[in-house]
Formats: C-alpha cells, structure tokens, sequence
C-alpha cells in the first residue's frame, strides 16, 4: 500500500469527516443559539 | 480518596508502567532503543494521540467548556489537514532517509548548523515544557487532595524516568498505548455519568437548550474578528500552521510516527488522529457544558479552588465572604426559578433573557470573591477553571470511578513527559554528541549515552517542576515559549521541503531573523500567540527567498548521520 493510489480517498476521507463536523456543528451552533 | 480510589489508581498505574516496561525488556541496539520501529498503526496513532493530550488537557478543557463554552473546539479544526498534508509530505521523505530526529533531514537538505539551531530550539523549548507538564498535573492534585507537592512532582517524574530510560521508544509507545485506552475510558464513563446525574425530567435535548440560552454552545464562529481567540478562520490558520508544526517538527511527535512499522503503519497511525482529535475535543468540552447545565440545578462553590476559600474562612475577611456565599445563595435561587420558566417555555425570549440576567448576576458575585481573595493575598491564582472537572469529580463521582478519573491525569501527565524525555534524549544523542562529540563510538556507548541523556533531562524536569511554584511569570513564559518557536521551526521545513533552490546559509539567516521578529512581536504587540506561527513561518519563507537571491545556492551535504 505504500505507493498504493488509495491513499488520495483515503485523505479526502479524513477532510470529508472534518467538513461534515463543521456543518454539523454549524448547525447545532444555529439551533441552540 | 476512598480505599477503592486507591486500589484503581495505583492498580492501573502499575499494570501500565510494568506492562510497557516488560514489552521492551532487553533491548540491546541503539537503532531499537531510538526508533522503537515496529509498531502497528493503532499503537501509533494512540501514542501519537496521548503525547498532545496532556494533564492540562484533561483538567482545562472542561473549564474552558464550563466557562466559554465549545468554542475551543475550532483550535482543532486544522489538526485533520494537518495529518494530510504530513502523511503526504513529509512522512514519505523521513522514512526514507531512515531518520532518527526530525532535524537530521534538515543536514542533508541544509546544512549542519541549520540542523543543530533547530535542534538546540527543539531542546530549549520541549525542556522547559517538560517540567511543566509534570508540575501543572502536581499543583492541582496536591490543592484538591491535599498530598504534598514535591512528593507529587518526584513520583510522576521517577516513575516515567524509569521506564523512559529502561525501555526507550517502545516502552514509551507500548505504555502509551494503555495510558491513551485508560484516558478514553475515563472520559467516556465521566461523560455517561454526568448525563446520568442530570435531572430525571430533563432530556438531553434540554440540558442543550440551556447550554444555548447562556451562550455556550458557540461551537462555530465565522466572524472575522481578530481579537477573537478562536473562531473558524484562525482555526483553519493558525491552529493548522500550530499542528503542521507541532507534528512536523517536534521531536515528541515524530518520535511516535517514525516508530511505525513502514510508511502505510506511520500514515494509517497519523490519519486515524485527524479522524478521532476533532471528536474527542468536541466531547471533553461538552463534558464542561454539561457540568454547567448541572450546576444550574445545584448550587456550585463561589470559587471552585476550595483551598483558597478556606484560606480566607480562617482569615480577617472570612466576614466578607460569608456576606458574598448568602448573596451568592439568594441570586442562584432567584436563577433556579429563571431556569425552570425558562425550561417551562424555552421558546419564549424573555424567559431565556430573565434566565441571562441571572446568569450575569451570579458571575458578577463570582468575579468579587475572585477580587476577595486577590485583596487577602496578591498572588493566590485568581483562575479557578482548571479546579471545576475534578472539584466535580470529587465531590459527585461514586468511589472507583474518583480513582480512575485521578488515574486519567495521570497516565495524561507521564505520557507526555514520556514522550517529551524520550526525544530530549535521543535528539541529544544523535544531533549533538554523535554528530559532533564523538562520532565513532560503538553501540553500547551510544546506548548508554542514549540512557544517561534521558535521566539527565528527567532530572532537569524533576528541578523544573519542584522550582515552578516559585516562579510565576516562568510558567505563563514557558506556555508561550512554544508559539515563540514554532513558527521558525515550520519555516525550516516548509522552505526545505518546497524551496529547492534556497540553500543552508540563506534558512540559517532566515530562522535568525524570524526568530527575532517573533520575540519583537511578544515584546511589542498584542497579536494572538496563534499568529505568531503564522509570522515566524512566513518570516524565515520571505528572509530565506531575499538571502538566496542575493547569493549562488548552496549544493547540500548527502550526510544524514
């Protein structure tokens, strides 16, 4: 897996699970202001 | 603490420290003793995660979530592209030219003396820290539980000098690795029980709805402001440029990644942090709000340093503070009938805005027994928010849960100190005494000096932490002193690493002058400290490009010994 190309979806995985945090925290920030 | 308390404490502590200490019982090789080198990606990525997550990080995150609220959250939001951009950057090329430190890359990129100013930076600033790191945990739970300081101090730091010296890297790895478990663990049963201990009536949905209304579920603020500390775009600035530092630099972190079994064991490690930090902050901060909302409904200690109130029960102005807890009494009953109309009609806006008025009120009284005690002894610490979580933790945990939130913090307190020895050691070892002391000593000399360099910073710690209490300022400098470096030391990397034209000389008069700037910034100006990473970083960029354009680069030396 060193070289492996899976490690590109391997990154935009933890950048994806950061941006749907954000939103969801945005939210809970909206709701409960 | 109850005998129960005890038996968990010292129990899983033990089980720990000898566990780690057998699991890397006779290494012989240098190379085994400094890398570790074998480790898989969980080992990795839960060592990683329990040398940034300290004692304070435990003790201060809930206050900061009792008295900011979630906010603090966004200082992380940088730590996930961090871990990208690391994994796949720099990891790649430290594995492949086999380091031991970080800053032996910067000799074949550079040259040696821009190896050895980083280096030397790396040590004064980790040095300094990990005495701190053992005295911030020391004072608090010799205040709450009344054991003596020093004692406190010298046990944290002879039994992580212990097995940091018998075990090298992998001690410190294997017995992070069930320090980080025993954390999560903590955290996770404090956080059930809290919720647990909330009124039968009210919902979790609820104990939001009043965090909200008080104003602590600020969890993302995308005003532009600057004199806000945190908010998503220094978050997404600062707080990246502080953990690409942070990771990428930092002998304690890279230590732990460069540990891995290969490249895809030292990534998979790192990546799994970007997933799990963001998470684990947002829950240790709501554990704080959650406190909160609970002391909505009972009424908290005026001061949470009970220590210091009852310094000033026994003194001349014990008058005054009597006055000030009956004020105290009346305006949290006055609240808890704010609250419950609020909870009756949480729609409404005059109840949320009665139940803020409240809320005002009490803070208000907090804040003149804070001045109280302030007039009774000028230095007393006036900041109480650290004392919240464990104050909490003592008087309203069922005994054995006590003793493993104790053992929390301090599996917290020596992982990192473990972390801290282990790279102060080895960056001894390799950037100084064999690159330039004695170059062409054995195996067993430089494992030996490898050990002996270990005590000897432990010993620096141990006289750090027992000496802290009587310098102030020093603690609040040494917090500082992080921000002061990193920035420069960023820089390094970011130029070698992407500007190949720039040669030793042009980085090396870079970090000075950055270095420079950064203190004049300090001294002079009231930035954030979060920017300063960001100045020191662009300082050394700007002066390498302008040195390197006025001189022929530099061809760099293949050395990496």
């Amino acid at each position: 897996m060193e070289d492996d190309r899976r490690w590109p979806a391997l990154y935009w995985l933890v950048i994806g699970t950061l941006a749907a945090q954000v939103i969801a925290y945005s939210i809970l920030t909206r709701v409960y202001q | 603490m109850n005998p129960i308390d005890w038996v968990v404490l010292i129990g899983s502590l033990a089980l720990i420290v000898g566990y780690g200490t057998w699991r890397s019982r006779g290494i012989r090789s240098v190379d085994t003793y400094l890398r570790g080198g074998s480790e898989r990606w969980i080992t990795v990525a839960l060592a990683v995660m329990a040398t940034q997550a300290s004692a304070i990080t435990f003790l201060s995150t809930p206050g900061q979530g009792y008295e900011d609220g979630m906010g603090f959250v966004q200082f992380y939001f940088g730590l996930p592209i961090a871990m990208v951009i690391l994994s796949a950057t720099i990891v790649p090329i430290y594995k492949k030219l086999k380091v031991y430190t970080a800053y032996q890359y910067l000799e074949s990129r550079f040259d040696l003396k821009t190896r050895q100013l980083t280096a030397f930076l790396f040590l004064v600033q980790r040095g300094l820290a990990a005495g701190l790191s053992i005295y911030a945990p020391a004072i608090i739970l010799s205040t709450v539980l009344g054991w003596p300081l020093h004692l406190t101090n010298l046990i944290i730091g002879a039994v992580v000098v212990f097995y940091t010296v018998s075990g090298g890297t992998r001690a410190v790895n294997q017995t992070q690795t069930h320090q980080m478990t025993v954390m999560l663990a903590g955290m996770a049963l404090a956080f059930g029980f809290i919720l647990y201990r909330l009124p039968g009536q009210m919902s979790f949905g609820d104990a939001l709805g009043v965090a909200g209304a008080l104003g602590k579920m600020n969890v993302v603020d995308y005003s532009p402001r600057v004199d806000t500390r945190y908010t998503f775009w220094s978050g997404m600035t600062g707080g990246l440029f502080v953990q690409l530092a942070y990771f990428g630099t930092d002998q304690s972190q890279v230590q732990r990644y460069l540990s891995g079994a290969s490249l895809t064991e030292s990534r998979l490690g790192l990546l799994f942090n970007g997933l799990v930090k963001v998470p684990m902050q947002f829950f240790i901060l709501l554990l704080g709000v959650l406190i909160f909302v609970f002391y909505q409904f009972n009424r908290p200690p005026v001061f949470f340093n009970e220590a210091e109130l009852a310094r000033i029960r026994a003194g001349p102005q014990a008058a005054r503070l009597q006055e000030l807890e009956s004020e105290y009494d009346r305006v949290f009953d006055e609240k808890k009938s704010a609250l419950d109309r609020f909870l009756s009609s949480p729609r409404s806006s005059a109840t949320g805005q009665a139940l803020r008025s409240a809320e005002l009120k009490i803070r208000a009284i907090r804040d003149r027994a804070k001045a109280l005690i302030a007039s009774a002894d000028p230095r007393a610490e006036t900041k109480d928010s650290d004392y919240i979580f464990i104050q909490f933790v003592l008087r309203h945990f069922p005994p054995g849960l006590v003793g493993l939130l104790v053992a929390v913090i301090f599996c917290a307190a020596m992982s990192a100190t473990a972390a801290a020895l282990n790279a102060l050691g080895t960056t001894t070892v390799v950037d100084f005494y064999q690159r330039s002391l004695r170059p062409n000593a054995g195996n067993d000399h430089y494992l030996l000096a490898a050990k002996l360099f270990t005590v000897g910073w432990g010993l620096v710690a141990v006289l750090f932490a027992a000496f802290a209490s009587l310098l102030d300022n020093l603690i609040q400098a040494v917090n500082i002193l992080g921000s002061i470096f990193y920035g420069p030391m960023l820089g390094v990397f970011l130029v070698g690493f992407f500007l190949k034209r720039v040669g030793g000389t042009a980085v090396f008069a870079g970090i000075v002058v950055a270095q420079l700037l950064v203190i004049l910034v300090f001294v002079f100006s009231r930035i954030g400290f979060l920017w300063y990473n960001v100045i020191g970083c662009a300082a050394v960029v700007a002066v390498s490009l302008i040195f390197s354009a006025r001189r022929p680069p530099v061809s760099p030396t293949p050395s990496t010994a």
